[in-house]
């Protein structure tokens, strides 16, 4: 193994395990854009609150003496909370006035502001909720053991964030593809008129689509925070990054959003190596780079087919 | 329902849209098993009437009863999910979905039950039998000629009270329109309770199908023959 | 009444800048409302034509890291400071709007937000030029070599300031209202009857995108210089969020609602910090959220619909 080699495929590693991540939280921004046509500027604050959660569940399981294995399926309990409890409220009670507004224009700046406003309010309520200080439940990474590849050694919990992500992409495609809640979820997000006239209740999958977009970034969250201190401030910096990703891939894609989920987490820890100064540039580059040359991301190469 | 109410009944029907009335104060009645011209130029209104009928846009005044009953304010699924199938002119198919998959969105969606729904499927393909073949293609890829078939199938699929077809025959090629002309007539003979209401601007083509016509100028119903 | 209206400006104006002799401790507050005015109204121009900059912390910040460049320059002319750190927000807004203006809607806020964010990260870890996380202190320049007590310095910022602020609502007011404003306002809806004309729609917005880059960086370097000190979250896009709030708050329909914005932004933020520590953004969240759902004109729209039923009443 040369020099150079072996920090590389470390590096790679380390970067399929972050672009898990942030796959998992892109593509639920993905989705509802691609259903609800919403850039929604509070998908960070639902990977924020699936940390949080996370992060108490962790404490509770502690606190109760449990076998702390119970993680493991509390992480993806607190997701489903998570988005269960936030995402309809507020697609129904705050973000559908705004679909009966007619001017594109109007219409996507006053969900930008929206959401934003709502970004705000969830901003404060973990505040309020989990205080100032930041949780750490890293022990909940080394549970499952250590694999070593070359020497290097790596918990399995980061191949099994991989393993999630690995799923969860198949599963919305045979979701997608193969239920009538899925091919009503992609008639609606490519023609909610014509939906609505073959019966399809376009009301409701929007809410159905918010929700499991608020849950697959809840998931994010849960997911990582074994692996990151859980504090205030991930949800602003997690919205930007999987702007960068979704718009990498275009807006509305799945499949894509994967793709450019692992080229930045790729890029991002091979810079660690290499450039750590300017690692956390990676994404923002990268982003500006492919909209130079290809303004609507690069996986949306025709208007029709948006998920 | 009602027994012995018209399929739709339009009363006094106004639209505004877009910073002007569009559809003015329009009447008019589709009898049960009876096929209704609506003829009109481009931007008369002949469109937003049957999207008004089928509850995509607000209406501002008059009555729209659907089987002998008045659905103000109801959601265009609801109207669905009472046996209205509408077919828009630019026939928009879910390109993302097979051609047999836009065929059973509305089965689904109006809940009908599976074996119903596949009865309803074979029955389609009785009628407009160059669709079986089609079955498996995405629906992107078929030609605009096709595609009005598989909206006109599609439409039937839930449009088992009415249907709204909105200027079928634009731009079909002549052989095509004729094709899609009989495949009406073959509709009328196998289902005589069906009403159908079809938007078109040449009178020509209304002639062998409609038996009755109403005529719509900017907005507002001119004749009734 | 128009002339009503245009004596209630001048005493809002004269007001305001009496307000230090009042309450001198509030000198800072002051000059501070004016600098997030003059980035309120960069951001509020270029709403105008119905774009949402969720960047313009970008040239805020290149505002202020200037004048903490040009503050190292000894002897520097806090005058000739501001206009140069403008100048240099100005360009960098030259060359980001080359690229920046190809773009609409949800892609304008979003390259706005990447290259905010690029910038942020080169500051926070370019150590060595900018300082890191710590930032650099913005020394407070002279008059022209002449020393001057800080107390002396805040007041002369202020002064500045207000007719900084002065002069840029009233040259974007003309600019609003010349075929290049009418153009810009025209490009929301109507983009295509504006390249009819005969106008190129990039070149206009290139043309207000320069402007509202000077302009932020304008209020960044008063803001720099008042504070003494500049650091990279200046620069986050949490910093260019605000501003559209601001920019929303006071309405996008006249220059002033911006400064209305800005100052009622600054109001709220010192209220909440004094009284709900933890839930000012709360706070914030909550009256954004009502005003872009029951009042999407802002307090503009609410102060030109007082006068216009004012004016109907006198008919």
């Amino acid at each position: 193994m040369t020099a150079i080699a072996g920090p590389l495929l470390s590096a790679t590693i380390n970067g399929v395990t972050y672009g898990a991540t942030l796959f998992l939280v892109a593509v639920g921004l993905s989705l509802i854009f691609g259903v609800l046509r919403v850039l929604n500027v509070a998908h960070g604050s639902f990977y924020a609150l699936g940390a949080f959660t996370a992060a108490s569940a962790w404490l509770l399981i502690s606190a109760l003496g449990w076998p702390p294995l119970c993680i493991y399926p509390a992480l993806v309990i607190s997701a489903l909370v998570v988005g269960v409890a936030v995402g309809p409220v507020v697609e129904r009670g705050l973000l559908r006035w705004t679909f009966g507004i007619e001017a594109e224009a109007a219409r996507e700046n006053a969900q930008l502001l929206a959401t934003y406003a709502i970004f705000l309010m969830l901003e404060d309520a973990q505040k309020l909720i989990w205080g100032g200080q930041p949780y750490y439940s890293g022990s909940a990474l080394r549970l499952l053991g250590i694999t070593r590849i070359n020497g290097i050694p790596y918990t399995n919990y980061q191949l099994l964030l991989i393993l999630v992500a690995v799923l969860v992409l198949i599963a919305l495609r045979i979701l997608l593809r193969g239920t009538k809640m899925g091919k009503f979820v992609l008639a609606v997000a490519e023609d909610p008129e014509v939906s609505s006239a073959m019966g399809i209740p376009v009301a409701r999958i929007y809410t159905v689509a918010f929700t499991v977009g608020a849950i697959l970034a809840a998931l994010g969250g849960a997911l990582a925070s074994p692996t990151i201190g859980v504090n205030t401030g991930i949800g602003s910096e997690m919205i930007v990054l999987s702007f960068a990703v979704v718009a990498i891939a275009g807006l509305g894609q799945i499949e894509g959003a994967a793709v450019a989920a692992l080229v930045i987490g790729v890029g991002h820890s091979i810079a660690v190596f290499f450039f750590p100064a300017l690692s956390s540039v990676i994404p923002y580059a990268t982003m500006l780079l492919v909209l130079v040359f290809k303004p609507y991301g690069l996986f949306a190469a025709a208007q029709v087919r948006r998920i | 329902m009602t027994a012995g109410a018209a399929a739709l009944d339009v009363d006094g029907l106004s639209v505004y849209l877009g910073g002007a009335t569009v559809v003015r104060g329009i009447s008019l009645r589709v009898d049960r098993g009876a096929t209704v011209g609506l003829l009109g130029r481009n931007g008369a209104g002949k469109t937003t009437t049957l999207r008004a009928v089928m509850g995509l846009v607000p209406v501002c005044a008059g009555r729209v009863t659907l089987l002998g009953e008045e659905v103000e304010g109801e959601p265009a699924h609801w109207r669905a999910r009472r046996g209205v199938g509408y077919a828009p002119e630019d026939r928009r198919m879910i390109s993302a979905l097979t051609v047999e998959d836009n065929l059973w969105l509305p089965a689904n969606a109006c809940g009908l039950p599976h074996q119903a729904a596949a009865q309803r499927l074979a029955w389609i393909f009785e009628i407009l039998p160059e669709l079986e073949p089609l079955r498996k293609r995405w629906a992107a890829s078929l030609s605009g000629g096709q595609q009005k078939i598989v909206a006109l199938g599609r439409a039937l699929m839930a449009g088992q009270e009415l249907l709204l077809l909105d200027e079928p025959f634009q731009g079909l090629a002549p052989a095509l329109a004729r094709r899609y002309a009989e495949a009406l007539s073959q509709l009328r003979e196998r289902d005589r309770q069906v009403a159908i209401l079809i938007s078109e601007s040449n009178p020509a083509l209304l002639a062998d199908v409609a038996q009755k016509t109403y005529t719509i100028e900017r907005g507002e119903i001119v004749t009734a023959t | 009444m128009r002339a009503v209206r245009s004596l209630l400006w001048l005493a809002v104006v004269g007001g305001y800048a009496v307000l230090p002799w009042l309450a001198p401790s509030l000198t800072y507050q002051l000059t501070i409302v004016l600098a997030l005015g003059l980035a309120a109204l960069a951001v509020s121009l270029m709403l105008q034509a119905g774009l949402i900059s969720f960047g313009h912390a970008l040239f805020y910040a290149a505002g202020a890291y200037a004048a903490a460049y040009l503050g190292r320059l000894t002897g520097a002319h806090v005058v000739i400071t501001l206009l140069l750190s403008s100048l240099s927000a100005a360009l960098l807004a030259l060359i980001a709007g080359l690229l920046i203006v190809r773009y609409r809607g949800i892609f304008f806020a979003m390259l706005n937000l990447a290259l905010s964010m690029v910038a942020y990260t080169l500051l926070l870890k370019l150590y060595n030029v900018t300082g890191g996380s710590d930032g650099l202190v913005v020394s407070a320049t002279g008059v022209a070599g002449y020393a001057m007590g800080p107390t002396g310095l805040a007041d002369l910022l202020f002064y500045l300031a207000l007719a900084a602020a002065v002069l840029a609502a009233w040259f974007v007011r003309v600019y609003l209202r010349s075929p290049a404003g009418w153009a810009l306002g025209a490009i929301q809806d109507r983009e295509i009857r504006v390249e009819y004309l005969g106008v190129s729609a990039r070149r206009v917005l290139l043309v207000a995108y320069v402007l509202s880059g000077g302009l932020a960086g304008l209020g960044g370097a008063i803001a720099g210089i008042a504070v003494g000190h500049v650091a990279p979250d200046s620069a986050y896009w949490t910093t260019s969020a605000g501003f559209v709030v601001m920019a929303v708050l006071g309405g996008g329909g006249d220059v002033f609602g911006a400064f209305a914005g800005a100052a009622l932004y600054e109001m709220l933020s010192v209220f909440a910090a004094q009284y709900l520590s933890s839930s000012w953004e709360l706070l914030l969240g909550v009256i954004i959220f009502v005003i872009v759902r029951f009042a999407p004109s802002g307090l503009w729209g609410f102060y030109d619909g007082l006068w216009r039923r004012m004016a109907a009443g006198e008919r």
